[in-house]
């Protein structure tokens, strides 16, 4: 592996401002990796992570002429990527499914190789919930992405309070028997308790 | 703030932490999580592997071919190949097209799929690809050449691709007055000869848009939009708004961001075709993330009505 030596760098930038290819492949080489992990760990999402990864660099090279940095691009390829990163940590962040992922994580251990990424896990919450028959998924939806109490959800559907917890109880065993049927964690069971442990 | 990011990053937030993030990412000004995010990518170590990582030299090949960076040096010689290749494409496509017209049967690889309005239909082509078709639009190609790795397509209409990867057979899609030149990727394509322009917006992945009438070529990114004028054969990138929705008719999703009441309403009044009133004046100045479905008004309303507080009636 070659030394990553700030003279070196520097000498490469400068080629690569002057459209030298085999500069640019270098920069790759010394970058890919990193830019690619962090990425990784950032989106959360492969496909996410390959299609950033791609632009950082196919930009690289389409505005060499204008690079502003000397001695490292290290914070310039950052740059490329940081608005998309900042915009996907927003959407994570904001997705109710994302508390339960934060579960699932501390359940299974984040060093497990089996931990589905964040993408996968909510794909897959998700294709749950919709298999359930209509007003289970009504309700399930109501109280979990509407944060609706179950006499809200009650009043809202005009039938009673035991009943929408028998809902959410009867939908949440269908999820978890969905979940399980495709081999991902039976954890679920603490999560989608939204209307079950809420007193209100 | 950076210590959540480096949380967040390494999977080891916690319920709370999620609670104090997600406030914070409402309330700091942006040059603090700009710069957050800055520390936290400069604490992120750089680690050298011995093995190599074939993916690594994969996406090298890709962002090469891309760019059409030839060892010699990136020179003018792409856009005189293109051109040449997008002038010998038509003439050839109309030749095959009044063959397949003439002798019907002699040419029996040549495969058609045509919408009529309203309908939807997904065609598989023979590389796993797959191509969803909105109401009056059409696909074509000869099957055989296309098995052979010649991965070209004709198209007309809107449809929503999601081809796969082969960077040794780029994808085109060639419609009247453009090409698409695409490696593995998500996107939106409509062209429709009578419109005054087409709309490209790429989803994932990355594509090239070379228009036939400047010979002008343009590398389009996720989440931009490219709008290609037929009168003077200019090519237009941008950003389109999140609340455009222009996949809305594929995903039967309708997404917002950081909307309000009245810009949601409006959306989906018109995704429904109905009229809603707003009932009650005590309204909830939140503003609401997230999406809806496209296709189920009933739960669309229970959910608006609970995140803003408010009473909706629909008038069809």
């Amino acid at each position: 592996m070659a030394e990553e030596g700030t003279h070196n760098e520097s000498k490469l930038i400068a080629s690569l401002r002057s459209g030298s290819v085999h500069a640019f492949d270098a920069l790759y080489d010394m970058y890919y990796r990193r830019i690619y992990g962090y990425c990784l760990n950032f989106t959360k999402s492969q496909k996410d992570t390959e299609d950033i990864v791609q632009e950082v660099f196919i930009k690289l090279w389409l505005n060499r002429k204008s690079i502003y940095v000397d001695e490292s691009i290290s914070n310039y390829l950052f740059s490329i990527a940081k608005n998309k990163l900042i915009s996907i940590l927003r959407t994570n962040i904001g997705s109710p499914h994302y508390e339960d992922y934060i579960d699932y994580c501390e359940t299974i251990g984040t060093e497990d190789e089996s931990l589905l990424e964040y993408k996968e896990f909510a794909d897959m919450v998700e294709r749950g919930i919709s298999k359930l028959p209509p007003m289970q998924q009504r309700i399930v939806r109501l109280s979990k992405f509407a944060y609706m109490s179950n006499k809200e959800i009650a009043h809202l559907c005009n039938i009673t309070e035991q009943t929408v917890k028998n809902q959410l109880v009867s939908g949440l065993k269908r999820i978890r028997s969905y979940l399980d049927s495709q081999d991902a964690c039976f954890i679920l069971i603490i999560i989608l308790a939204c209307g079950l442990t809420s007193s209100t | 703030m950076k210590d959540l990011i480096r949380k967040y990053r390494e999977n080891k937030l916690s319920r709370e932490d999620l609670r104090i993030l997600r406030y914070k990412l409402q309330s700091v000004p942006p040059e603090d999580l700009n710069k957050a995010v800055l520390e936290d990518w400069e604490n992120y170590p750089a680690v050298n592997y011995d093995d190599d990582d074939p993916h690594k030299e994969k996406t090298l090949c890709d962002i090469h071919h891309l760019l059409k960076i030839e060892r010699k040096g990136f020179s003018n010689s792409f856009r005189n190949i293109s051109r040449n290749v997008a002038a010998m494409l038509l003439p050839v496509f109309m030749i095959a097209t009044i063959y397949y017209y003439t002798h019907p049967a002699a040419n029996p690889s040549f495969m058609a799929v045509t919408t009529e309005k309203g309908e939807r239909a997904s065609v598989f082509l023979p590389d796993g690809s797959r191509v969803m078709l909105n109401g009056s639009s059409s696909i074509s190609y000869d099957a055989d050449a296309f098995s052979r790795g010649n991965r070209n397509i004709e198209f007309s209409g809107e449809a929503f691709f999601n081809i796969t990867k082969d960077p040794r057979h780029p994808f085109a899609v060639n419609a009247t007055g453009l090409k698409v030149t695409v490696m593995g990727t998500k996107f939106n394509l409509k062209a429709v000869r009578k419109d005054p322009e087409a709309v490209l917006y790429l989803k994932s992945g990355l594509v090239s848009l070379l228009s036939e009438k400047s010979g002008k070529n343009a590398i389009v990114h996720p989440g931009e939009k490219a709008v290609l004028n037929y009168g003077n054969g200019h090519i237009s990138i941008s950003q389109p708004d999140q609340n455009e929705n222009i996949l809305a008719w594929h995903t039967k999703k309708l997404s917002f961001n950081d909307e309000d009441l009245y810009s949601v309403i409006s959306t989906i009044e018109k995704y429904y075709g109905c009229k809603i009133i707003v009932e009650g004046a005590n309204i909830d100045n939140s503003i609401f993330t997230g999406t809806i479905p496209t296709d189920n008004l009933q739960l669309s309303i229970d959910v608006i009505e609970r995140i803003f507080n408010v009473r909706l009636k629909i008038k069809k």
